[in-house]
């Protein structure tokens, strides 16, 4: 039990940056970027050619990594956003999400179906143990990273003026644009944030899950939910969200098996948005609308 | 009012019916015959779900969850209970459409996008459920042996099941026709173009969007229960929710809000892997490029497109004739409906309001009576509450403190729908009409509610539906002419100038019935000539006996048609009486010009 409650919070806190990811872009631009999941994707297969296949120093695969990623996400904005007068949510949601399945495909032709090992960065020493719980290194790591990335985005998001810039572009387009904000820019800028997380989660989950095409499909959904469970709007009840689904997923897994656990876990979202409709953390869509 | 087929239509479509059913003299072959009745299938499912994506706006990515729930509940009743298909199918319709309310209950208090997770979930636990259950669904292997229906002690094969198929089929498209033509069609449409508007009409979003997700739940669990029938053996990778996907596809790529433009897509995508070599390994490539194609470069997918063009060659010479856009003269109509007994109460009573967003406090402790009969301005610099105070009237939003009551009954906690139908109308700052409605078919939203049309007389396109139709036109006929738009009934509201549109807004508030009007700057943007026309309407409107509720920023229509002004400065209300008392009073000269200490000359 112990150690499902431990593996849950880590992998929870990687559902967390991806939720996080997903919170910020909506935040700011009132859209779903539902090829998030297939970034995380395309950033693991990246680190694994370079820093695996082609034995690049890791430093230099992780950056050649950002670089493609921050590039993948330009050109999902470039599609979602195409007529940035009239954003339409449900097209810039059908276009990433037809986005995400030409990136899953073009992965399959490139990388073939087989899943690869991927290398611990953080290292796998056992540091202590908790009753017959090993925390080794990789997951303390993988939970203060997360922890830290997102204090920083959320300081960032509070307390400097590019932050404030982003919050007023989310509650009034047209305002913030009179005041001399660059909105297209700031658009811009949070896509790129986000797809800084998803590298990020791509790194620290690969060692866990192996790195394969189909990765990143069940990433990005379980960590659009999560951001529903906690709040889209905002990022705090996101990566709440997200740690909740990790723990959940966990305690499922420990009780019904691994077969049962996604059905019951998606199960369990349904049930709690029927009491919860506007997720945990979230405004009314009224107060939204208004 | 209502637009019949034009003649191409009238001949194309007995046409069509008739190619349509020597199709299996055509085509003798078994395999292609099957293929056909697979894309008539999911022509079925794409019909249904264009009503949620096309009609509603509302993205749907569980359809093929949906469509298991259909496949699977026909199967399972007819192998192991031994049921007929004729009462399966039903049953199976039944239960997939069940289904969507559980699921619909949750996701329609979400905003739209939300929906498409929920669904995508509804779609996971299906299709975990069926593997997760082989004693009853045989996971991969899959159902066998499922029957061909029968009638009598005849048993049909797959030549005569296609009549089967193709019943259901013109049956769906029929019933959805009959659906978009009804005032549900052009409700939902308007749930689409302006949720709020809609909603201020006195319509529950909710329950029109659960309304409308039951039924394409519904629809696609009866495609379910035929696709069973028809294969005679269904297993798990048909209900993953990458076909959930396919559907989708189908309906962008055959064209959104066409009534066969799914149907279309549903044909392509199903015969399109016949013809394309190592079709498995790309089909995801081509998914996507499609979509992307589409939504960008011909978002009105291929049927639409079409659409587009025959009617630009059509209607070119048409377009000549220019359009007349003169306004009649507002009508007083049936001044004595209205009129409310009890002359002496106000109409609506607002006690010590207070609102705060934030640390902005937008009302403090206002008051507000509003006596029936009158109009009353409400007044004040930008940013004073007045729209504040509207919406908060209206149910947008909860006040923090204070309360209200609308002819002595308390208003506290009820949603804007429920308001709207006790009485108040409203118009909005920015008009929020449906462009792709015409007028007429804009007020269909407002009287709506009160019509209690029946459902089901309206999908089947009974006569009794005709009758209540022709009745409700007759009403939004008398509504324009009040407005004096009634020449301009069939005119798409996107032909419209501006001024138009507002005067629209109030025909719309009107056919509520309200006994308190409230219009939110109606005269901003429009001409001299719109302005004193407005002004008649409202007169007219007073003089019916409802009470209006006025915000405006130009002086002079105030003052020229307030009963009473009320002004409000910073969230507090500074002055109230009679216009020539209000002009005069020098705490809103302050208000208004700073410190100058001369009288406005209105």
């Amino acid at each position: 039990m112990l150690e499902s409650i431990f593996s849950g919070l880590v992998i929870g806190a990687i559902y967390a940056l991806v939720a996080l990811s997903f919170s910020i872009i909506f935040a700011t631009t009132n859209i779903v970027n539902f090829a998030l999941g297939e970034v995380v994707m395309v950033a693991c297969m990246m680190a694994l050619t370079t820093i695996v296949t082609m034995q690049w120093p890791v430093l230099a695969g992780i950056l050649l990594t950002i670089l493609a990623v921050l590039l993948l996400s330009y050109f999902l904005q470039l599609i979602a956003l195409k007529r940035l007068q009239r954003v339409d949510p449900n097209t810039a949601f059908m276009l990433t999400l037809a986005a995400g399945i030409i990136l899953n495909n073009a992965a399959l032709l490139i990388w073939g179906d087989k899943p690869f090992p991927f290398p611990s960065l953080l290292g796998e020493r056992i540091i202590f143990h908790i009753g017959r719980l090993a925390v080794n290194q990789q997951g303390i790591g993988v939970i203060v990273a997360a922890i830290l990335l997102m204090a920083v985005v959320d300081w960032f998001q509070r307390k400097t003026l590019i932050g404030k810039a982003m919050v007023a572009t989310s509650l009034d387009r047209e305002a913030a644009s009179a005041v001399g904000i660059n909105v297209n820019l700031i658009y811009t800028l949070s896509f790129a944030i986000s797809a800084l997380l998803a590298a990020a989660a791509a790194f620290l989950i690969a060692p866990f899950t192996f790195a394969s095409y189909y990765m990143g499909t069940d990433i990005g959904l379980k960590g659009f939910a999560a951001a529903i469970l906690g709040s889209l709007s905002q990022g705090r009840g996101a990566i709440v969200g997200g740690l909740l689904f990790g723990l959940a997923e966990a305690i499922l897994s420990y009780l019904f098996g691994s077969n049962a656990r996604d059905p019951l876990l998606y199960l369990a979202f349904i049930l709690v948005l029927m009491v919860k409709p506007t997720g945990l953390f979230g405004l009314s869509r009224w107060q939204r609308l208004a | 009012m209502d637009s019949t087929s034009p003649a191409p239509q009238r001949i194309l479509i007995p046409a069509l019916i008739v190619f349509l059913l020597f199709i299996p003299q055509i085509v003798p072959n078994v395999y292609y015959l099957r293929l056909i009745q697979i894309a008539a299938i999911f022509g079925i499912i794409a019909v249904g779900l264009d009503l949620l994506v096309g009609h509603t706006g509302l993205i749907s990515l569980g359809h093929a969850g949906l469509f298991a729930i259909g496949a699977y509940t026909s199967s399972l009743l007819a192998l192991k209970l031994g049921f007929s298909f004729w009462l399966a199918l039903p049953l199976a319709t039944v239960a997939s459409g069940f289904i969507g309310l559980l699921l619909g209950i949750p996701s329609f208090r979400l905003a739209g996008v939300y929906l498409a997770m929920t669904t995508i979930a509804l779609n996971i636990i299906v299709h975990k459920a069926i593997i997760l259950m082989p004693e009853l669904t045989r996971a991969a292997e899959g159902l066998r042996n499922i029957p061909m229906p029968s009638i009598g002690s005849f048993t049909l094969d797959v030549n005569n099941y296609y009549y089967v198929i193709l019943f259901f089929f013109l049956a769906t498209l029929y019933l959805m026709k009959n659906f978009y033509r009804s005032s549900w069609g052009k409700l939902i449409t308007c749930i689409r173009e302006s949720e709020l508007a809609a909603h201020f009409m006195g319509n529950s979003i909710y329950r029109y969007k659960l309304l409308v997700f039951v039924l394409s739940a519904a629809i696609t669990g009866m495609a379910g229960s035929l696709f069973a029938h028809l294969m005679g053996y269904i297993n798990e990778p048909s209900f993953t929710w990458e076909n959930s996907v396919l559907m989708l596809l189908m309906v962008i790529v055959g064209g959104r809000r066409e009534l066969l433009g799914p149907v279309v897509g549903a044909l392509l995508l199903i015969w399109m892997p016949q013809f394309v070599q190592r079709w498995d390994q790309y089909r995801h490539v081509v998914y996507g490029t499609m979509i992307i194609f589409f939504l960008l470069a011909a978002p009105d997918g291929i049927v639409g497109e079409l659409h587009l063009l025959w009617n630009r060659f059509v209607s070119s010479a048409q377009r000549r004739r220019t359009i007349d856009l003169t306004l009649s003269d507002p009508v007083l109509v049936d001044p004595v409906r209205t009129l409310v007994k009890d002359l002496q109460e106000p109409i609506l009573m607002v006690r010590s309001v207070s609102k705060s967003f934030g640390g902005l406090k937008a009302l403090n402790q206002v008051d507000l009576a509003i006596q029936p009969g009158t109009i009353h301005a409400l007044i004040g610099p930008n940013g004073s509450g007045k729209t504040t105070l509207v919406n908060v009237i209206t149910g947008l939003y909860k006040p923090d403190e204070g309360e209200f009551f609308y002819q002595g009954k308390s208003l506290a906690g009820l949603p804007p729908d429920r308001i709207s139908r006790i009485g108040i109308g409203r118009t909005f700052q920015t008009p929020s009409v449906s462009a792709s409605l015409t007028a007429a078919e804009n007020l269909l939203v407002a009287t709506h509610h009160r019509a209690r049309a029946n459902l089901m007389t309206a999908l089947l396109g009974l006569p009794e539906y005709f009758r209540q139709k022709q009745k409700a036109f007759a009403e939004i006929c008398e509504l324009l002419r009040e407005v004096g738009l009634e020449k301009l009934a069939n005119l798409n509201m996107s032909q419209l100038p501006h001024g138009y549109q507002r005067l629209l807004e109030i025909a719309r508030a009107l056919g509520l019935q309200p006994h308190l009007l409230i219009v939110d700057e109606p005269a901003a943007g429009l001409s001299q000539e719109e302005i004193a026309h407005l002004a008649k309407v409202l007169f007219n409107v007073k003089k019916k006996g409802i009470a209006v509720l006025l915000i405006e920023h130009n002086v002079d229509f105030v003052m020229s048609l307030a009963d009473y002004v009320t002004v409000l400065d910073f969230g507090k209300k500074i002055a109230e009486g009679k216009p020539a008392e209000i002009q005069n009073n020098e705490e809103v000269l302050k208000a208004y010009l700073g410190h100058r200490r001369q009288p406005i000359h209105a």
